[in-house]
């Protein structure tokens, strides 16, 4: 089941686009189904039991067709192995919550895994198949690598084993030519859920990390979540005002490197719709939007 | 005993085991810029009961759950937990932040927390999901509302 | 049952026992249970008066049974044991009613209480009825020690029990004795220096005739029992000889290959030949087979160094030994092994090159160390402007361990003296929720650290960062100043404690005794008896018990040298009867015993065709597995029968509440 989650259904479509084009190259198969809804992550602060229901929704329509669940967003990759976790440790959750799916004929019982699109590409696609396909290496490229925080915490669920220093963006940014090293910012974390009380200072921070990787002569950010890729592409005029410098850091998905990496133009992995100056990056590795 | 109340909607916090190594204030990024905000002290707070100042004080909403404290505090106290505790209880108590009853209110209507903004792509076009060829979201809407109202959500949904 | 002559003494405990039970009532209820011919009720049972009471009725009265109904038997046991001996009685014939931790103490009701009083004390009087003299089991001790592990504390166990006469032998499992401590250049508080305190006490014990030293050795087997322990020592190849080498050093200048030196912590480089240290002992150096070309690769290459020695000191032929010898008492000293922050990522320990360990430090400071007593970032290569030191690092972490690690507070505290001293110019601060300094003089360096104008903020930091220059970026709340501090730290030093080793579990597991959950050998009593363990004949010295310092670790060590001293000072060692007996006629030969009994005290004798299943006292605990475990009820332990058991059932449901 390829879950998108609220913001690609929303607005970050690139990352849809691009995600399905790497799957659907290497032969990844995947079902969408448009019935999914909001796997819950925001309502685990108003009621627990409101998000455990969500997410096993989810899970139970994935599980009825035998399927695993492949989250392109780092928010839904934790909202769904945290409450497949707890409705599995707790009877009495789980059939709270089976309750209500029952009327919609579905089940939770947890048996599926839930997999992050960068797990599936390192694990499922694998870096020697990758290579092999590279068409366009992006070598000269310098890349600052961002996890965002829930790909990486809690460490159960990380996608990396070493969450403190994680190096699987980089070994597939490597594979595909670039070099990608680490920077202090490195795990400095999107402010995404602040933004909700305090966006000024949400942007103070964001601004924070997209000066220094300005300043540290990064070519360009890499994402592997949309909440992380809204903050820090849609924003960077208003948080050049405030913090008086221009900021221009052109931010990318990292399923839109790949696709570009393996000869795909940047239309075809919608970069077209990226909203930071990706043309910068693309010029130094050789590609144009015509 | 202390911090039952907490307890009771997650049941791995500990948060009377803190002995004040600040460790969790350190690497807070919430800290960094309101210097009200210190996750400790909201831990503190809360298991000895000054729970409502905590919710008046609106501080619990700050929180961005990097789950930095979490996963580094050596006693397992699980700040970033006791936060979700709090915020449970200011909602049971209606005292939900509006940002969030926004996006409980958006999931009731259409299933997804915002509604589908489209892009303005490089072409100086508004995309939307259809215009790429891509599916397009279909939400039940009595389903949606259903499931929220029967685990309990305590918020009026404008049904 | 012919004439047996009870005597109940029941003791008030001050209020402990009569302020919940009725004493005078519980004396007339005991005074008439079958054959009780005097009952007694004394405010202090166990003093002097109170012991005296017992010992005239045994002596005037003819008493040949006695129950002391009072506290625990682990309180008081020995000593009524002791009171009949006087009067003449076998120790034996005594049975405590506890009355107090399982009756006064645990219960408010006075009509209840007294109550169950009763029927403790009936049982007791039903069972000391069935008791039989017993004799003690005597056996031969020999009046040898070894001492396992090399450190401080074992050299100084090692010094006293030679001094009073004992024989003495050190089994190290590196090359040199001296342990940790011969890394250390200045110890707290006093600052003097670690290896003048150290190479006096490491020439000392070398020259006592009476110790034996075996470096490079380790023990892989230990059996038998208290006072006969015999053990085997594998003592590995030296390849040198250590009467020849000079250490002059001339084999390490020649020899090709360089490998990380583990005594710098990874901090600098040695060669395959080597020697721990400049005040090592033996004296000599030391070939790593696992380094050595010739050695590793088993062919006759390289031999550089045998050339360049003009001692003829190298002998490539050298072979393992294994050394078999009896011991009567065992000390374990064999210290503890550093945390390795490698696994806490958010520091960055192993990543970035200017965040060491404390340990590494060490290093740096030691005149004999990579760097000669500089203070240098291993990353850039020169002196410090700002170091900052974490403390609790693996400590004070149910993810690690739990413990404090005890010494880190005053170890950082002599690091940021030591600092300023050489550095002059240097910002220092430490980071640590507290600072513990419990020791004689420990608070007042403290004090001075601060006057010197060391820094302590009382928070931890979260994360390490590492700069393109090498610098680290250290974030960190102080909440005095409720402020975020940003420090640019040249070297960052992750303070280092101590954990249990791997040898920890090797070694419980060939001594067969416990260790405590966080990993250290398990004393026997925290309180009163912190240098012995539970299994008789093994004591315990030093770090090997629990992290310390070097005061409280040598005065533990002296403490095992007196405990062994007054274990082996008799001729013989005395066991207490309670070992199992097996009937060899209900014997039916069926092993369970021997698979079962988890001291290996059991076992089976073959007289050619004759095989008889037999216990070893020594080692017997007495602790009925076999008893309990045995088919057809051949085993029995003296005085703890089955059939006093249900006698004692009966006593108590006979009495009537």
């Amino acid at each position: 089941m390829l879950y998108q989650g609220c913001m690609i259904w929303s607005s970050q479509y690139q990352y849809e686009i691009s995600a399905r084009k790497i799957l659907d190259f290497f032969g990844v198969n995947y079902k969408v189904f448009p019935e999914q809804q909001c796997c819950g992550k925001p309502l685990m602060c108003v009621n627990i039991n409101t998000w455990l229901t969500l997410a096993a929704r989810i899970m139970a329509i994935a599980e009825k067709e035998g399927l695993d669940v492949l989250t392109l967003c780092n928010g839904c990759y934790l909202s769904l192995n945290e409450a497949r976790k707890i409705l599995l440790e707790s009877p009495e959750k789980k059939e709270l919550v089976n309750r209500i799916l029952g009327k919609e004929d579905l089940k939770f019982s947890g048996e599926l895994r839930i997999k992050h699109i960068v797990s599936v590409i390192w694990e499922d696609i694998g870096l020697k198949k990758i290579s092999e396909n590279v068409k366009v290496k992006l070598s000269g490229l310098k890349l600052a690598s961002h996890y965002g925080c829930h790909s990486l915490r809690p460490k159960e669920f990380s996608i990396d084993s070493n969450p403190e220093n994680p190096r699987i963006i980089e070994e597939i940014l490597e594979v595909l030519g670039a070099e990608s090293p680490y920077y202090p910012e490195k795990n400095d974390c999107c402010m995404i859920l602040m933004s909700n009380v305090d966006v000024k200072g949400a942007d103070l921070l964001r601004g924070k990390k997209l000066l220094a990787i300005q300043r540290r002569g990064f070519d360009g950010m890499v994402t592997i979540c949309p909440l992380c890729q809204q903050s820090y592409e849609t924003r960077q005029k208003r948080i050049s005002k405030m913090m008086k410098e221009k900021i221009s850091v052109p931010v990318i998905y990292l399923t839109q490197l790949i696709g570009l990496a393996l000869g795909m133009s940047p239309r075809e992995v919608g970069l077209d719709l990226n909203m930071s100056p990706v043309e910068r990056l693309l010029g130094k590795i050789g590609l144009s939007f015509d | 005993m202390l911090g039952e109340e907490l307890r009771k909607l997650i049941s791995w916090i500990n948060p009377e085991v803190c002995f004040g190594c600040n460790k969790c204030v350190s690497g807070c990024p919430v800290a960094e810029i309101h210097s009200e905000y210190r996750p400790n002290r909201i831990v503190r707070l809360a298991y000895l009961g000054f729970i409502d100042e905590l919710i008046e004080s609106g501080v619990i909403w700050y929180c961005t759950q990097c789950l930095k404290c979490s996963e580094r505090c050596p006693m397992e106290v699980y700040p970033a937990s006791v936060v979700v505790a709090l915020r449970n209880i200011a909602s049971k108590r209606g005292k939900t932040h509006e940002a969030w009853i926004k996006m409980a209110k958006n999931i009731a209507l259409q299933g997804k927390i915002l509604p589908e903004m489209g892009v303005m792509s490089i072409d100086r076009k508004l995309i939307k999901r259809k215009d790429l060829g891509i599916e397009v979201p279909n939400a039940d809407r009595s389903l949606l509302i259903r499931i929220l109202r029967e685990s309990g959500i305590p918020l009026d949904l404008g049904e | 049952m012919s004439d047996i002559r009870i005597g109940v003494y029941i003791c008030h405990c001050g209020k402990n026992i009569a302020g919940t039970i009725d004493v005078s009532e519980l004396r007339e209820f005991a005074s008439k249970l079958p054959n009780v011919i005097i009952a007694r009720d004394y405010v202090y049972m166990c003093s002097s008066a109170g012991q005296q009471l017992i010992i005239k009725d045994i002596k005037e009265l003819g008493i040949n049974r006695v129950v002391v109904a009072a506290c625990s038997p682990t309180m008081h046991l020995e000593t009524f044991r002791r009171t009949i001996m006087e009067a003449g009685l076998n120790k034996y014939l005594l049975e405590m009613a506890n009355i107090r931790e399982k009756c006064s103490w645990v219960h408010t009701d006075r009509r209840e209480a007294t109550e169950k009083a009763k029927k403790i004390v009936a049982m007791a009087v039903r069972k000391v009825s069935s008791l039989v003299p017993l004799a003690e089991i005597r056996r031969r001790i020999q009046k040898k020690v070894l001492i396992i592990g090399g450190g401080i504390a074992g050299i100084h166990a090692a010094i006293e029990l030679a001094r009073a006469g004992y024989e003495v032998t050190i089994v190290e499992k590196t090359p040199t004795i001296g342990g940790k401590m011969l890394l250390f250049d200045k110890t707290f508080p006093t600052l003097d220096c670690a290896q003048c305190i150290l190479s006096p006490r490491i020439s000392e014990v070398a020259k006592l005739d009476k110790v034996r030293i075996l470096t490079n050795s380790e023990v892989i087997s230990v059996e038998g029992g208290p006072g006969e322990f015999h053990v085997r020592i594998l003592k590995r190849p030296r390849y040198v000889d250590e009467n020849k080498c000079t250490a002059c050093g001339n084999c390490a200048t020649k020899c090709p290959v360089e490998v990380p030196n583990e005594w710098w912590y990874g901090l600098g480089k040695r060669k395959a030949i080597y020697i721990p240290a400049p005040q090592a002992y033996p004296n000599a150096y030391v070939i790593d087979p696992n380094a050595c070309l010739r050695l590793k690769l088993k062919r006759d290459v390289c031999g550089l160094c045998m050339r360049a020695c003009d001692r003829d000191a190298i002998r490539f032929d050298m072979k393992e030994e294994i050394i078999e010898e009896t011991f009567g008492a065992i000390i374990v000293a064999i210290g503890g092994s550093v945390f390795d922050p490698t696994k806490i990522g958010e520091y960055g320990y192993g990543r970035f090159k200017n965040v060491i360990t404390g340990i590494q430090f060490e290093v740096l400071l030691n005149v004999s160390g990579p760097t000669r007593g500089e203070i240098i970032c291993p990353g850039t290569g020169k002196k410090p402007k700002t170091i900052v030191f974490i403390q609790c690092v693996g400590f004070r972490n149910t993810h690690f361990n739990e413990y404090c690690c005890r010494i880190g507070c005053m170890a950082s505290i002599k690091h940021a003296l030591l600092a300023k001293e050489k550095l002059g110019d240097v910002e220092v601060y430490i980071c640590a929720p507290e600072i513990r300094a419990f020791g004689k003089g420990y608070e007042e360096f403290y004090k001075r650290a601060r006057e010197e104008g060391i820094r302590f903020v009382k928070g931890l930091p979260s994360e390490l960062r590492e700069e393109e220059d090498g610098t680290i970026l250290v974030e960190v709340y102080d909440p005095i100043l409720d402020k975020l501090l940003n420090i640019k730290a040249d070297l960052v030093v992750l303070t280092s404690g101590l954990e249990a080793s791997d040898d920890h579990k090797k070694l419980s597991e060939i001594l067969k005794i416990p260790r405590s959950p966080d990993g250290f050998i398990l004393e026997k009593h925290p309180k009163l008896d912190p240098t012995a363990t539970p299994i008789t004949g093994i004591f315990v010295a030093g770090v090997a018990q629990g992290p310390k310092d070097i005061p409280d670790a040598v005065s533990h060590a002296e403490g095992a040298a007196a405990r062994v001293m007054s274990f082996l000072a008799n001729d013989e060692l005395e066991l207490e009867p309670f070992k199992a007996k097996i009937d060899d006629d209900l014997c039916s030969r069926c092993l369970i015993c021997v698979r079962l009994c988890p001291y290996n005290a059991i076992s089976v004798e073959k007289k050619g065709s004759e095989e008889r299943v037999i216990v070893d006292d020594a080692l017997c605990m007495g602790c009925g597995v076999c008893a309990s475990s045995c088919p057809t009820g051949a085993i029995i332990i003296p005085n703890i029968l089955p059939k006093q058991v249900f006698l004692q059932i009966d006593a108590a449901l006979e009495v009537e509440i």
